[in-house]
């Protein structure tokens, strides 16, 4: 049973993160940034990247972001 | 990536097919990215050459044949570019004219004209190894003394044949960086803008005669190797017969050849199949394994030996220098259907993929043109189209030899498939151009290579890169998709009374089972239907999802190699044909649809498009399905 119910959390796992990706990979640059923008303060910086798959306009970038593409 | 700050910035100028860019590939190695000047739809690339004495910066600039008259987009800005009349940006201190020897009297006409405008000139005199018509009159040594400018001779194509050119540019970069300079800045500041590049014809034709005359240029030449052949591959009528031989050899090539490796994919699959099942315990990771991915992506995999084989031939044409050839025969049919010849190359690179077919547009002048061949590259059969025509031919059409001589039945049916995409893509352009005004006809200008073998390195690398896009698309997008569908197909679950197979009360059943009265009068079932939509996404998931959902319905031990025979017995021939015509026009990938928005600027002509190729495809499938039900009925 337990066997069982670890298999379907993997499975539930995989087809979420499968439907992440495959929006991230689907969805323009241009909407991408302005959902970022969106969710800018509504969430982490972190879980808005990992979940947008991208860090945003210039005004949303996280500090760290603009670090690194300096 | 930290940008080196540059000692010279060099241009890279030639005609096309000099050598102007494999010789900026082996000067800057991979090191290499990609600019666009703002509103104008022309790329260069820049590259860094670094040696211990500085480093300079590189720009491969688009190939042109005249300065004089720029004609579209790339040329203008080349010509700008080169006299410092692009924004804020500064002249090149140095320009490289790149010449290929085998076509110097053309070539030097370039020469001529750049020499009147940038006073620090390095010619390049390319495809040394060649046998060349005037190879007694003409060297290093000599095109220098007679043209003033400082001459290195280069074999683009041999490793070690630009270590000369390098080494001389690293040596300018060291003594003459201050004068070189300088010079260029004082010639900048003497352009009158006003006056354009055209001020400076009368000048370089005189230069151009005087050179012609003391190479001796202007004396007829024997015939070379090339031009002989040329006399029978450009024949009006020969020409075309072989051009039709040289494609239906190759579509022969793509069933005949690859069946051995594909019953190595697929025993492979078969195997890791057999192998899942016994290892893992009956549940849902088994199912989502061995019947959403295996099933799905391993199925798609399956195709990738008659992908390589199709983009062998078209890599040994291409770099053999037939292909140009290819295009001066189609001109004259293409200008017949209100086509530029400049939209040969689109065109062809659409048989890969339509997106860099569609990027390949902007080196046509005319916007209509443009247009009309954005509109019809998507007829052209691309890669992601052949593992659909490849699973059903192989499924309906008997594997027969129509003739003693080898031709199957399999493989004309791929080049009548390949066929019509071009006979589609033709009429459309005829009916657009019907509607559009009068423009000034643009002739195809070409330069024709020399003809010589195929460079191994080419072939293996090229092929190495077409495997690896297939083989991240097969475990990126895919994959991804062949997950979701798989979820899809298998929740939710059938009731305990349930009759007909489970994935039939799934989303994905009933999803299928809701559009299926759209698609029911050109004969698709709810399996059909269910694949055409993550097939927006990428073409070839049709037969990945095809997998899953057979896999679905049928035992975990049949799938994977058995998809072919499975659906022959489930469609009739009639769907199968259907479903062909189907393809060979429908709209059904996003990431052309976003392309084409992108490079119009315009969402009616997107929008166009999509209508347009829906309706031609619902026409053929459906005129195809009744007219061979009819034919099926009255056998």
């Amino acid at each position: 049973m337990t066997s069982l119910i670890i298999q379907w959390l993997v499975v539930a796992l995989a087809v979420m993160l499968s439907v992440i990706w495959l929006l991230q990979k689907l969805t323009p640059l241009s909407v991408k940034i302005k959902l970022a923008h969106y969710l800018n303060g509504k969430v982490s910086d972190r879980i808005r990247i990992w979940l947008v798959g991208h860090s945003g306009c210039g005004q949303c970038q996280p500090a760290s972001v603009e670090a690194k593409s300096r | 990536m930290s940008v080196p700050h540059p000692v010279l910035r060099v241009a890279l100028l030639g005609s096309p097919n000099s050598g102007k860019s494999a010789l900026f590939n082996q000067l800057t190695g991979a090191t290499q990215k990609i600019a666009n000047y703002a509103g104008v739809t022309v790329e260069r690339k820049s590259g860094w050459l670094k040696g211990s004495q500085g480093t300079i910066e590189l720009i491969d600039l688009p190939g042109l044949y005249s300065l004089e008259q720029p004609r579209t987009p790339d040329e203008a800005i080349t010509a700008q570019f080169l006299i410092g009349q692009i924004g804020n940006e500064s002249p090149p201190d140095r320009v490289v004219v790149v010449l290929d020897v085998t076509h110097i009297k053309r070539q030097l006409k370039l020469l001529a004209y750049v020499q009147q405008v940038h006073p620090s000139v390095l010619v390049a005199l390319n495809m040394m190894d060649r046998t060349q018509p005037y190879s007694e009159r003409i060297d290093g040594p000599v095109l220098a003394r007679i043209t003033g400018c400082e001459v290195v001779e280069t074999i683009a194509i041999q490793p070690g044949g630009a270590v000369a050119l390098g080494e001389r540019l690293l040596t300018d970069a060291a003594s003459h960086r201050t004068r070189v300079r300088a010079a260029a800045q004082t010639a900048q500041s003497n352009q009158d803008p006003s006056l354009g590049l055209g001020a400076h014809a009368e000048d370089a034709k005189r230069v151009y005669e005087r050179w012609i005359a003391a190479l001796n240029l202007d004396q007829n030449v024997p015939m070379t190797r090339s031009e002989r052949v040329d006399a029978w591959v450009l024949h009006p009528i020969l020409g075309p017969i072989i051009l039709a031989a040289v494609l239906f050899f190759t579509f022969q090539a793509v069933f005949s050849w690859a069946q051995p490796f594909m019953h190595l994919i697929s025993a492979a699959m078969a195997w890791l199949g057999d192998a899942l099942t016994a290892v893992l315990p009956t549940g849902p990771i088994q199912s989502l394994l061995v019947n959403g991915i295996l099933a799905g992506a391993g199925t798609v995999l399956l195709f990738l030996p008659q992908i390589l084989i199709l983009f062998a031939f078209i890599i040994i044409l291409e770099d053999s220098g037939y292909l140009p050839r290819a295009a001066f025969l189609l001109d004259r049919l293409m200008s017949g259907v209100g086509l530029s010849g400049r939209a040969f190359i689109p065109l062809l690179s659409s048989f890969a993929c339509a997106i860099p077919g569609i990027l390949a547009t902007r080196t046509i002048p005319d916007a209509r043109d443009r247009q009309i061949t954005i509109l019809i590259a998507p007829l052209m059969t691309c890669s992601a189209r052949l593992p659909v025509y490849a699973l059903l031919i192989g499924a309906f059409i008997p594997n027969t030899q129509l003739t003693s001589w080898g031709i199957n039945l399999q493989g004309l049916v791929l080049f009548l498939l390949y066929t019509a995409g071009i006979a589609g893509a033709f009429a459309v352009a005829w009916l657009l151009s019907r509607f559009r005004r009068a423009s000034a006809t643009q002739a195809l200008q070409m330069e024709l290579p020399s003809y010589h073998w195929p460079l191994w390195r080419h072939l293996v690398l090229g092929l190495w890169q077409r495997t690896q896009i297939f083989v991240n698309r097969v475990g990126g997008t895919i994959l991804l998709l062949m997950v979701v569908v798989w979820f899809l197909s298998s929740f939710p679950s059938p009731p305990p009374d349930a009759t007909r197979p489970a994935i039939e009360y799934s989303l994905a059943g009933r999803l299928g089972e809701a559009v299926l009265p759209i698609f029911k009068p050109v004969g698709f079932g709810w399996q059909i239907v269910v694949a055409l939509i993550p097939g927006l996404a990428a073409r070839e998931v049709v037969v990945g999802v095809l997998g899953t959902v057979y896999a679905l319905s049928g035992s975990a031990t049949e799938i994977t190699s058995s998809l072919a025979p499975m659906i022959a017995q489930s469609w009739s021939v009639p769907t199968a044909l259907a479903l062909l015509a189907w393809y060979v026009y429908a709209p059904q990938c996003l990431s052309t649809l976003a392309v084409v928005r992108r490079e119009t600027a315009s969402w009616r002509m997107t929008a166009f498009l999509a209508g347009y190729q829906f309706v031609l495809a619902y026409a053929a499938a459906w005129a195809t399905f009744n007219l061979a039900s009819q034919w099926w009925i009255a056998r």
